[in-house]
């Protein structure tokens, strides 16, 4: 069942001086089911919102059974939501075990499948001190993500070496091989 | 004992993520003597944390080798080349009367054999010229991320098409892969010279081309070259820190291989906190305040809580305990 909208709104609304993963609306209720992950992304939309950074750290408080409802959330989401939730995503399962990974990412096959065929940029908002050495397609960031996940030794310098028809190439056998085709 | 948090603070993001560090400090912690802080404030002596912050390479090399310590370095990964250091406000191209040696092309040297840079946004853009790493000479058993791996087997084909007759040097500029010269196939690029005077591209070869978004969108390629790096900075110590937290960019992809191959030979059982892309976030001020709150970076449970609360703030680029 969906979280009452109103309840949602409250947590969300947070300020940044308050813990908002000690509210015991999180504690108690959101992170109760972890189904209650999907209601949160829409507010990953609103990139640079008090809304969508606690939205993001609450998020990160679910464990491994929420990649599933987030990642069909994210097949439906815009561009900002998708970003942040593939980062999401890496910290619901990096820290978990590697069975524990490809369980969930077999969950979150059909979503993943959608954001592995996403080739839109990834919304560049770097300032311009930062070196930027790699800035893709948000299917390769989804592939990064789900690649690196699936295994932590993964040397991506490659990947990301190559120009985008190269990537497109290994994204494909990628989802030949893993993710829902793929991972089981 | 108080647990020692060491902060190596690195060139231009000291400006930035390193002020807003300094901003948590001075209203969280007591500032004592020689950038460094006390928690809990009011604690004197009996402080559970110390937290140093630094500026300089040798001090970072120390801090590696500080028994227990956490170390955490927020700066430029330099593509690889390495953490670099400088005072504050250090502009993309030194003047030469100010700064004699570059920043930009010091480095702590702890990476694969070579890294790939980029000839405009690094190069050019720093007026550096690091020595460079001849692909079609590299043995057979260098120490190379996988895309110089694979960047030296395409330059090898070529130059051996080459000695067999089957392809000549002067036409080499289209073909892919190829480590061609930049005064053979840009002849502009390889007379470039920088405000500082330097000519960072004179002589330099190149192998392939790659969009980056430094650049104006009439010439949005970079070219890729391959220069030396090594680690021998890394060899020196015996890394006998807890924690070490490479707040950087794409650290893993950088320092990975080479941070793991050095703790196998130390003995040492550091462990790394590495980024698997950019990170935007205020990370050596976030894993402050998780100490600060109790979270043991080199516990497995607390690393678990520390990598959490790491990527649990947008532009994280994806924190992993290694």
């Amino acid at each position: 069942m969906a979280l009452d909208p109103l309840l949602l709104d409250q947590v969300l609304r947070t300020p940044e001086g308050r813990d908002v993963t000690t509210s015991p609306i999180v504690t108690a209720i959101i992170l109760g089911d972890p189904a209650n992950a999907a209601d949160l992304v829409p507010a990953l939309e609103r990139a640079g919102t008090l809304e969508a950074r606690n939205a993001r750290r609450v998020l990160c408080l679910f464990g491994p059974q929420a990649a599933g409802p987030l990642v069909a959330k994210l097949a439906g989401a815009g561009l900002d939501a998708r970003r942040e939730g593939l980062e999401v995503l890496w910290c619901l399962l990096a820290t978990e075990d590697q069975r524990t990974v490809r369980d969930a990412l077999v969950q979150a096959g059909p979503g993943l499948e959608v954001l592995l065929d996403d080739r839109r940029p990834v919304p560049n908002d770097l300032p311009a001190y930062m070196e930027s050495d790699f800035l893709g397609l948000v299917c390769d960031e989804a592939f990064l993500v789900a690649r690196e996940l699936l295994d932590p030794e993964y040397d991506s310098s490659l990947f990301r070496s190559l120009d985008k028809e190269g990537r497109d190439q290994e994204i494909a056998r990628f989802k030949r091989q893993a993710p829902g085709a793929a991972v089981a | 004992m108080a647990q020692k948090i060491i902060v190596a603070a690195g060139l231009e993001i000291r400006d930035h993520q390193g002020q807003e560090m300094l901003r948590f400090l001075n209203a969280n912690a007591d500032a004592g003597q020689n950038s460094t802080w006390t928690y809990p404030k009011g604690a004197g002596a009996n402080a559970k944390y110390v937290v140093e912050v630094v500026y300089t390479m040798a001090e970072f090399a120390k801090a590696l080798d500080t028994p227990d310590a956490y170390v955490v370095y927020e700066g430029h990964s330099r593509l690889g080349q390495g953490p670099a250091f400088g005072p504050a406000n250090t502009p993309h191209v030194p003047d030469k009367q100010a700064f004699p040696v570059n920043p930009w092309g010091v480095h702590f040297r702890m990476g694969y054999d070579a890294t790939d840079t980029e000839a405009l946004c690094d190069l050019v853009e720093h007026s550096v010229a690091p020595a460079e790493y001849d692909l079609t000479a590299a043995p057979a058993d260098a120490f190379l991320p996988e895309a110089l791996k694979t960047a030296t087997d395409k330059a090898k084909r070529v130059e051996a098409k080459i000695k067999r007759g089957r392809m000549r040097r002067s036409h080499l500029c289209p073909v892919r892969g190829a480590w061609r010269t930049f005064k053979a196939c840009e002849p502009a690029l390889d007379a470039t010279t920088t405000a500082r005077g330097d000519a960072p591209l004179k002589d330099r070869h190149f192998y392939g081309l790659q969009t980056k978004l430094c650049l104006p969108k009439s010439r949005p390629d970079d070219l890729l070259t391959a220069v030396q790096v090594g680690s021998a900075d890394l060899d020196a110590v015996a890394l006998k820190c807890k924690v070490l937290f490479m707040a950087s960019c794409s650290s893993r992809v950088h320092y990975l291989a080479p941070l793991t191959r050095r703790r196998k030979a130390a003995k040492s059982a550091c462990k790394f906190y590495l980024t698997s892309a950019v990170p935007l976030a205020y990370h050596a001020r976030n894993f402050i305040e998780q100490v600060f709150k109790g979270v043991d970076p080199a516990s497995r449970r607390g690393s678990k809580a520390m990598e959490k609360a790491l990527n649990g703030v947008p532009k994280s680029g994806r924190v992993h305990v290694y």
